[in-house]
């Protein structure tokens, strides 16, 4: 089992020209100590507009600032988004190879095509067609990777000969992910040969079909790279105490201000309805029926209480495939940068010991080439 | 030790000031309206025009957004009519709503079976919802002056889950027994069918419809759906100046 940390960088009101500065430098802070001790990876989102839920409108340069500070920790867009209106594929390509380049060769790209109205709708996108540019857009990046020179007359990547430059540091190039939420794209993440980023926050019942799913599916994938990344990651609420009501006590408040923020925002099913947006995202998942008290609990499988609780937890992941736990660790500073210090520091003490040796550790150029 | 997970914006209108407050007076009975046809339109408007309209117990949506929705009810316990509401989207904490800022009825009787047992502030109109091959065209005529027509054009068949719309649960300024506050109406969708398609308003007059208030800037889409649609029974009152309190009405029936 392999950790990794995950940065929504979500925002508190009233939004003072310094508290972006606090928030961001807050998560520096944490991926440095991750880096140190021993986390394998560093995951940023991509959003835009969203007030509160997330300022990462620029994950490339976040990640940048994060290569410079740290050692060995790899760097996760977690995820681009694969839309035409946002971003031009090519664009994509560069600043993922870029980064490769600056890390040393420490990029992972996750991949995806957002799921609020504020966002698409924002940027003028059609909405119908995410999922098919989607598509495009990860069959063309390992080839501007990977190629000296590409053309490209699709649908959604249309461009005469050039050469995309920087080529990545990772040969033949860095893996590839997608993001995971509505039932099925664990799927399409396997037809693919692509890493699977469940943004499962916790819910272990109710995902461990789906990685066995995902498990089966990619044997005969036709993957979309040059290797197939079979690998499952997901990311999960995570609060270390000694103290274990303590530590739940802190995991609610994590839950109820991501919940609330989520439920600010306005997701593309309630705007927009279309075919390719036909299962509830995450943020549906928490607006629950507020007549339903069994699914206003807190999932199970979340990463909350002591050491031991953590370790039990965590290994029930393992058990259930999966190879990296990716832990979302503060919602818009609810708890004190001291005590988010203080839990990955328990953490790393009394729980990575437990699972430094089992599994096996799989990097960018042991994964199965095809 | 606070966690100020509520902390979101909230309106800081005076809705006694802008709306008719109703007082709700039937006996609030389940009632079945069969299969009805519905036509909702979607748009954006400005957030500072809707933060002035919703009171301080309301979140605006991100980003804020309004729906003129039109029901063609072919049987009810006052026969057929047609309907239509203009809402702001909004939040009640984390729960979607439509603050309802005016209603229009197609007949005396309907406009007093919405008004009596769930609070909308049903004005009688002409109200009109007609389905042309591939779309809709719905209008509201008031004192004989078109107010509305909205259209819906190049509609896309919804499939799977995305045909059930998610329309959320209007909210009317009603006092309920003598109680001022957000008569919650909930409504129950069995899907048949379902289109999105492209926004048109041929006519929109704001003046009319939100007493000037809000104004539809960027249309976001439209639906048609026919679907078997239930009103519940008065439940729920939510308060006019805190965020998440509510006035329990009554238990939730289950359908």
């Amino acid at each position: 089992m392999e950790f990794g940390i995950f940065h929504e960088l979500s925002v508190p009101r009233p939004f003072t020209r310094d508290i972006e500065r606090v928030v961001f430098n807050n998560a520096l802070e944490q991926t440095r100590f991750a880096d140190k001790a021993g986390f394998a990876a560093v995951w940023c989102v991509e959003h835009h507009f969203l007030e509160e839920y997330s300022h990462a409108s620029c994950p490339d340069m976040f990640l940048a600032a994060i290569a410079a500070q740290t050692e060995n920790i790899r760097l996760g867009f977690g995820i681009a988004t694969c839309v035409p209106e946002m971003h031009h594929a090519v664009r994509l390509a560069e600043r993922a190879a870029f980064l490769d380049v600056l890390s040393n060769g420490r990029v992972e790209v996750g991949t995806g095509r957002s799921s609020t109205w504020n966002e698409l709708g924002g940027f003028g996108s059609d909405i119908t067609t995410t999922k098919k540019s989607w598509d495009e857009y990860i069959r063309a990046l390992p080839k501007m990777w990977m190629e000296e020179r590409v053309r490209f007359d699709g649908q959604f990547v249309k461009m005469p000969e050039r050469s995309v430059l920087p080529k990545p540091i990772q040969s033949p190039h860095p893996p590839m992910w997608v993001a995971v939420t509505a039932p099925g794209t664990e799927i399409d993440a396997a037809e693919r040969g692509m890493g699977c980023l469940a943004l499962a926050v916790g819910n272990l019942e109710k995902n461990a079909p789906r990685f066995e799913a995902y498990r089966k599916r990619i044997q005969t994938c036709e993957p979309v790279g040059a290797f197939v990344n079979n690998r499952i990651a997901t990311v999960n609420w995570m609060f270390c105490h000694e103290d274990s009501n303590y530590a739940k006590m802190r995991m609610r408040q994590l839950i109820e201000s991501f919940s609330s923020m989520a439920a600010q925002t306005i997701e593309v099913s309630q705007a927009f309805p279309a075919n390719n947006y036909g299962a509830t995202g995450l943020l549906g998942q928490f607006r629950v029926d507020p007549d339903d008290e069994k699914a206003k609990a807190i999932p199970e499988g979340l990463t909350a209480g002591n050491p031991q609780e953590l370790i039990d937890t965590i290994k029930s992941w393992e058990s259930a495939g999966v190879d990296q736990m990716v832990l979302m660790i503060n919602s818009r500073e609810v708890i004190p940068q001291d005590e988010v210090m203080a839990s990955l520091a328990l953490f790393e003490r009394e729980v990575m010991p437990h699972f430094k040796k089992s599994g096996i550790k799989v990097s960018a150029k042991e994964a199965v080439h095809v | 030790m606070s966690n100020p997970y509520l902390n979101h914006p909230v309106g800081h209108g005076d809705l006694t000031a802008i709306l008719p407050v109703v007082t709700p007076s039937g006996s609030s009975p389940l009632v079945e309206l069969g299969k009805v046809d519905i036509h909702c339109g979607l748009f954006e408007m400005p957030y500072a025009e809707v933060m002035a309209v919703l009171p301080p117990s309301l979140h605006p949506s991100t980003p804020v957004y309004g729906s003129l929705t039109f029901y063609r009810v072919y049987h009810s316990p006052v026969g057929a009519f047609e309907f239509a509401v203009m809402g702001i989207g909004c939040r009640n904490t984390i729960k979607p709503r439509m603050l309802t800022l005016s209603a229009f009825a197609s007949t005396e009787a309907s406009a007093k079976l919405l008004r009596d047992n769930w609070g909308f502030p049903c004005e009688v109109a002409d109200v009109r919802v007609r389905q042309p091959y591939h779309g809709a065209v719905s209008e509201i005529t008031l004192n004989s002056k078109c107010i509305a027509r909205m259209r819906t054009e190049d509609a896309e068949f919804l499939l799977g889950m995305a045909r059930a719309v998610r329309y959320p649960q209007a909210i009317n300024l009603s006092k309920v027994d003598g109680k001022l506050g957000l008569l919650q109406v909930d409504m129950v969708y069995d899907y048949d069918q379902s289109y999105r398609g492209r926004l048109i308003f041929d006519t929109f007059d704001a003046e009319a419809i939100t007493g000037g208030r809000v104004h539809p800037t960027d249309l976001i889409a439209s639906t048609v759906v026919t679907a078997g649609l239930q009103i519940k029974p008065r439940r729920i009152l939510l308060d006019l100046d805190h965020v998440g309190g509510v006035t329990k009405l009554a238990e939730a029936v289950t359908a």
